[in-house]
């Protein structure tokens, strides 16, 4: 069988909580509790869960962004999960976020060029005019327009501001992105847009995708597998068609009656 | 019911806002009306005029920058625009209350929900604080949270998102209003959170015979709630129709934009 691209083993994200007269730990909060999964190759899988179920701190544990617990990250079959600061660098061009706030999540002070660019300066990919050359391309693979390059966050909507975080997040040609509730703050007619780009971005550079998100409809369009956080526990997973027809979770079977329908 | 008044007629309403960068018609002449008992959803995205409508409705814009440049408010046979202020006091929360989106910056973060509660109900009626209070638990318990008299006197940063939107609900209905308005309710909601929600203005929508006004972007929920539906685009009501039928025959090209990009579950 073929590696996957990302795997989980026995995943634990703990949070102390903290309390008493000298502020020892008093307990913990199991964020992320004991959770394996695996992502293939051009692959998406779908991440659903009420607020606080830990599928954010689940997405930033596999990229480091978050100290572990216990537990094991395979990226391509190596064990990233103690490797240093300086270690981690070379894989940190292979794995990427996109976040939902997209008015939080870029720099006000800094162009959209700046913006796109910084990943390249800080792994100094090619001279100035490459990364510059890199930068036009990025923007128009998201489709944005060159002449965009020289203005500030401030000056787009939140679709555009959407497609500069994906540019940025594509500028070191990743293999894997984490994308948090990318869509979320979107109007649906621009999160189909969106949603569009991430489809063709996966098709094109055969990205594999942690798509995490609360809106049971949108993972059910994007993903091709779909895992169900509750409690900090991956309580189902399984091909998305069939979790959606046939959830077997008791916790999967309220969701998906939650959701309201349109009925005409 | 063709002759029956309605409870609430909008006619030609308009809304402006001075921005660094102009004038915006935020709201552009909008009429509509809103039956006794009734419950109509207003959709449309961010920016579409949805909630300056609403707040209008109840003379909360703030002026400056908004203005009111047109239009009559008849509410219950009242002239709305004709009041003032210290008027519109009286009738917020008396003949039409509403409901936000976020209730934790909805609720004074250093009352009890007790204390706000009692307020609302004593600027309307004349009753002791003691019976307010006797009033607000009962209203707490109608919403169905568990140990009402408990929950008084908790702050509301002790309750979960759910029961802090249940308690908005109750305080809302206090005072029998004829019209709710719920500007986005459910929006801040887990999903099973919502359905709770939901379920809750429906039944008490139904049990008051009160007429509804219900703003989402989310169409699942007007679906779920509202017999008739407005849609708004660019501060116009661009189509207005019972639900069903509209979503079935979507008449206006954006409204079929708008049906096209929703993603909904896949059977």
């Amino acid at each position: 069988m073929e590696t996957p691209l990302i795997e989980i083993r026995n995943l634990k994200t703990y949070y102390p909580i903290r309390g008493g007269f000298f502020n020892t730990v008093q307990d913990h909060l199991k964020a992320v509790d004991d959770v394996s999964l695996s992502i293939g190759r051009q692959q998406t899988l779908g991440l659903v869960g009420e607020s606080g179920c830990g599928k954010s701190t689940l997405g930033r544990s596999i990229l480091r962004l978050q100290p572990i617990t216990s537990g094991q990250i395979l990226f391509e079959g190596n064990d990233i999960t103690h490797l240093s600061q300086q270690e981690m660098m070379r894989y940190r061009r292979n794995i990427q976020i996109i976040f939902q706030d997209p008015y939080g999540s870029l720099n006000p002070r800094m162009t959209v060029r700046q913006i796109v660019r910084e990943p390249l300066d800080t792994h100094r990919i090619g001279d100035r005019s490459d990364r510059d050359q890199e930068v036009y391309r990025l923007l128009e693979v998201c489709g944005l327009q060159r002449s965009m390059a020289d203005r500030y966050p401030h000056e787009f909507s939140g679709g555009q501001r959407q497609r500069v975080g994906i540019a940025r997040a594509l500028a070191l040609k990743p293999k894997f992105i984490v994308a948090d509730e990318a869509v979320s703050a979107l109007d649906v007619t621009v999160q189909n847009q969106i949603l569009k780009l991430i489809a063709d971005l996966q098709q094109e550079y055969g990205i594999s995708f942690l798509f995490i998100s609360h809106d049971l409809a949108v993972v059910q369009h994007v993903s091709h597998r779909v895992g169900v956080m509750y409690f900090g526990k991956l309580v189902e997973q399984g091909p998305t068609a069939e979790l959606y027809r046939n959830p077997q979770h008791p916790y999967t079977q309220k969701l998906l009656r939650a959701v309201p329908r349109i009925r005409v | 019911m063709p002759n029956e008044k309605p409870l609430l007629k909008v006619e030609h309403l308009s809304v402006e806002f001075t921005t660094d960068s102009g004038v915006v018609k935020a709201v552009d002449d909008v009429s509509f009306e809103v039956g006794a008992g009734e419950a109509v959803g207003i959709v449309g995205e961010s920016g579409s005029g949805k909630s300056v409508t609403a707040l209008t409705l109840l003379q909360l814009v703030p002026n400056p920058p908004g203005r009111i440049t047109g239009g009559r408010i008849e509410l219950d046979g009242i002239d709305i625009l004709s009041r003032n202020q210290a008027q519109m006091r009286r009738i917020r929360g008396d003949v039409a209350s509403m409901i936000f989106q976020e209730p934790m910056t909805a609720l004074n973060p250093v009352f009890t929900i007790g204390n706000q509660m009692t307020e609302v109900i004593r600027v309307h009626r004349k009753v002791s604080s003691k019976a307010a209070l006797d009033i607000a638990v009962q209203m707490l318990a109608s919403v169905n949270i568990p140990t009402p008299s408990e929950q008084v006197k908790k702050y509301p940063h002790q309750l979960s998102g759910g029961q802090r939107q249940r308690v908005m609900i109750a305080m809302a209905l206090s005072c029998d209003p004829k019209l709710l308005i719920a500007d986005e309710p459910t929006t801040a909601l887990d999903v099973t959170v919502q359905a709770q929600v939901l379920d809750e203005i429906h039944r008490q929508q139904t049990a008051r015979n009160m007429g509804m006004i219900l703003i989402t972007h989310d169409l699942g929920v007007v679906s779920e709630t509202c017999k008739r539906v407005i849609v708004m685009y660019q501060g116009k009501i661009v189509e207005v129709g019972e639900t069903r039928e509209l979503f079935r025959n979507p008449q206006h090209p954006y409204t079929r934009t708008l049906l096209d990009s929703v993603l909904s579950l896949r059977d």
